[in-house]
């Protein structure tokens, strides 16, 4: 059997037993034909005959109220601020001060996660499923449920060019998509992006920009450009502007990476729309790059801080490797290093320390307080039930994880550290 | 050669055009012809997007509304069932929107009451398997793909109409129709022994 008959022969096999019944089919037919809906089509006519029923007068009298309010509306300018995306930029998760790392922490608590074994694996997987099989993913569309869900700061955009707006339905304008089962630099993980769609209104001409929390990736054939000061790459497929989907264009801004996609539109259009779309991130304190290291002759060189080692390991865990993250904003670099331990399974046991004092509270509130020798700290468990012991000591954050191991199991490792 | 799924050239309904000019000089018999003809395809096809019976039924009782109040504006005769696509599509896509999560619907006891009768033979049983799976992944694709698939293969459409009904390229089609049947030839594994070419598909881009 070949793979499209046995496609199309699932399909019919799974409607088979799937029929509208008569009565409902005839109680469609009915009220297509008596609804309101259909009464309009022959309102001019109608609205000739006497007498008028209170509905059909509140109707005409709502239409005469809107047609008279359309030319208040463009006076005061209503029509373009309900075409301008949602709310003011909005902040979530890092609410305090300038130099605050929340976002980073969230986002690392965030991606601490295996979907296929339900366990904590750090090293490579080599068993991890390509990018394109994931096998599923959860989209949000409210704006609420979009800067909850997401591990970072959606930014949505004050400015953009007037004759933009957001897609209309059915399409989506707005949503966030986790991919869970996603390879990522080797492992098996979750991927967030939030994605914002433009038209403009007199044009086929479509700019969907995703973001994202991922670190710099290189577009093949793309040429570097400058977007008032920061580096882009962008790749234009056609020079049809007619072509859907046929430039990518991609730039990393205030701690978070853009995804562009233009179809039917130009390039000098769709780079004059992506200037006005970052003017609020230019002054973003949290502008930072990233660089990371798995070198430990490097991360000794770099490292500000001493490497604490637990005392105390599960049996069978052995320590693997380090890696060092640098997280820099205008103001200041803080540093994350991940000691990693396996044991003879390859489940993993992860330490982060990081020299910084950010709390991600709204974490914390999720998470079950505990003592620790007289230290408080917090026990996470995420959506995927992997645990994370949390606690911050001598001003750094510590996080503990461990896909196999209890809470019971987690609590002496955290005590073993606080020993001198 | 041809591909033994060009069932229909892309100018063939199911109707008579000419019903369609009596359905918009506001001929209710035509209309009702119309509906009964297309009742059932436009349920199972929003049956298969949102795998909800109630949401089905709404979405045939709002397609036909449409149809009934904006015939006027379908210009071709000839077109229209490439329109009743469209606009059927298209509240399915409100539905989910509104009801967000209903791209997420897991699979329901339809697909879960397979079982395994000792009665039925080997080879009957190996097909319900693999149409089983097939099912599965197509329902866990997400619905931009999952849209391409039914009507491709449900509604028997060429690329090019599933182009016009989705508003994208003939390529980003083609694209989304190659990744759907890459997953579900990845869900079938070891149980389905299929043709690279046909894994591909060229041949059925080419004629449709």
């Amino acid at each position: 059997m070949k793979i499209d008959e046995a496609i199309k022969l699932s399909l019919e096999d799974e409607t088979k037993n799937v029929e509208l019944t008569k009565d409902k089919s005839d109680k469609i037919l009915t009220y297509i034909k008596t609804s309101k809906g259909s009464k309009k089509k022959h309102y001019v006519f109608k609205s000739f005959m006497l007498p008028f029923s209170l509905t059909d007068v509140v109707e005409v009298l709502a239409s005469i109220l809107i047609i008279a309010m359309i030319p208040l509306a463009i006076k005061y300018n209503f029509l373009e601020k309900t075409s301008t995306p949602l709310k003011e930029n909005i902040t979530i998760n890092n609410p305090n001060t300038e130099s605050d790392f929340t976002e980073e922490l969230n986002y690392e608590i965030a991606f601490r996660y295996n979907h296929s074994e339900n366990t904590f694996r750090y090293l490579p997987d080599p068993n991890a499923v390509p990018s394109e099989t994931y096998h599923s993913n959860e989209f949000y569309t409210s704006t609420d449920d979009i800067t909850q869900k997401a591990p970072f700061t959606v930014y949505f955009p004050n400015n953009i060019p007037n004759d933009f707006q957001l897609s209309s339905p059915p399409m989506n304008s707005t949503y966030l998509n986790i991919n869970k089962n996603v390879a990522i630099d080797g492992s098996v993980k979750k991927s967030y992006y939030v994605a914002l769609i433009y038209s403009q209104q007199q044009s086929k001409a479509t700019v969907q920009i995703n973001q994202c929390k991922r670190d710099p990736s290189h577009i093949p054939g793309s040429k570097k450009i400058d977007l008032d000061g920061i580096e882009a790459w962008i790749r234009t497929e056609s020079t049809d502007p007619n072509t859907s989907g046929h430039i990518t264009l991609y730039y990393a801004i205030a701690g978070k990476n853009f995804w562009v996609n233009g179809s039917h539109i130009t390039e000098p259009t769709l780079i004059e729309f992506i200037k006005t779309f970052n003017l609020g991130l230019k002054n973003d304190e949290h502008t930072y790059n990233n660089s990371a290291s798995i070198d430990f002759n490097i991360i000794k060189d770099k490292l500000s801080f001493e490497i604490k080692y637990p005392k105390y390991i599960p049996e069978g865990y052995s320590l693997k490797g380090h890696e060092l993250k640098e997280y820099t904003n205008k103001l200041r670099t803080v540093q994350q290093l991940d000691t990693w331990y396996i044991n003879e399974n390859g489940y993993g046991l992860s330490i982060l320390t990081i020299n910084d004092r950010s709390k991600p509270t709204n974490i914390l509130e999720k998470s079950e307080k505990v003592n620790i020798d007289g230290m408080d700290a917090w026990i996470y468990t995420n959506e995927e039930g992997i645990l994370q012991l949390m606690f911050w000591n001598n001003g750094k954050y510590y996080n503990i994880c461990a896909g196999k191991l209890s809470k019971d199991e987690l609590i002496p490792i955290a005590a073993s550290l606080l020993l001198d | 050669l041809k591909h033994p799924l060009i069932t229909k050239k892309e100018s063939e309904t199911l109707i008579d055009p000419n019903i369609i000019q009596l359905v918009k000089m506001n001929d209710d018999d035509a209309f009702a012809s119309v509906f009964y003809t297309y009742q059932q395809k436009v349920y199972k096809m929003a049956w298969l997007m949102l795998r909800d019976h109630q949401r089905a039924e709404d979405v045939v009782q709002e397609t036909f509304l449409q149809v009934y109040t904006k015939i006027n504006k379908l210009s071709n005769n000839m077109a229209f069932e490439k329109w009743l696509y469209k606009i059927t599509v298209n509240h399915c896509y409100e539905i989910i929107r509104k009801h967000k999560k209903a791209d997420l619907l897991l699979l329901d006891e339809t697909i879960e009451n397979f079982t395994t009768n000792s009665s039925v033979p080997h080879r009957e049983l190996i097909q319900k398997e693999v149409r089983k799976k097939i099912i599965t992944a197509i329902y866990d694709l997400p619905l931009k793909h999952r849209t391409v698939l039914i009507l491709f293969y449900f509604n028997d459409l060429s690329i090019k109409e599933i182009a016009a009904i989705i508003s994208k390229s003939e390529g980003t089609v083609k694209s989304r129709l190659f990744y759907g049947k890459k997953i579900i030839k990845n869900s079938l594994g070891e149980n389905f022994n299929m043709d690279v070419d046909d894994i591909m598909g060229g041949i059925v881009y080419e004629n449709r």
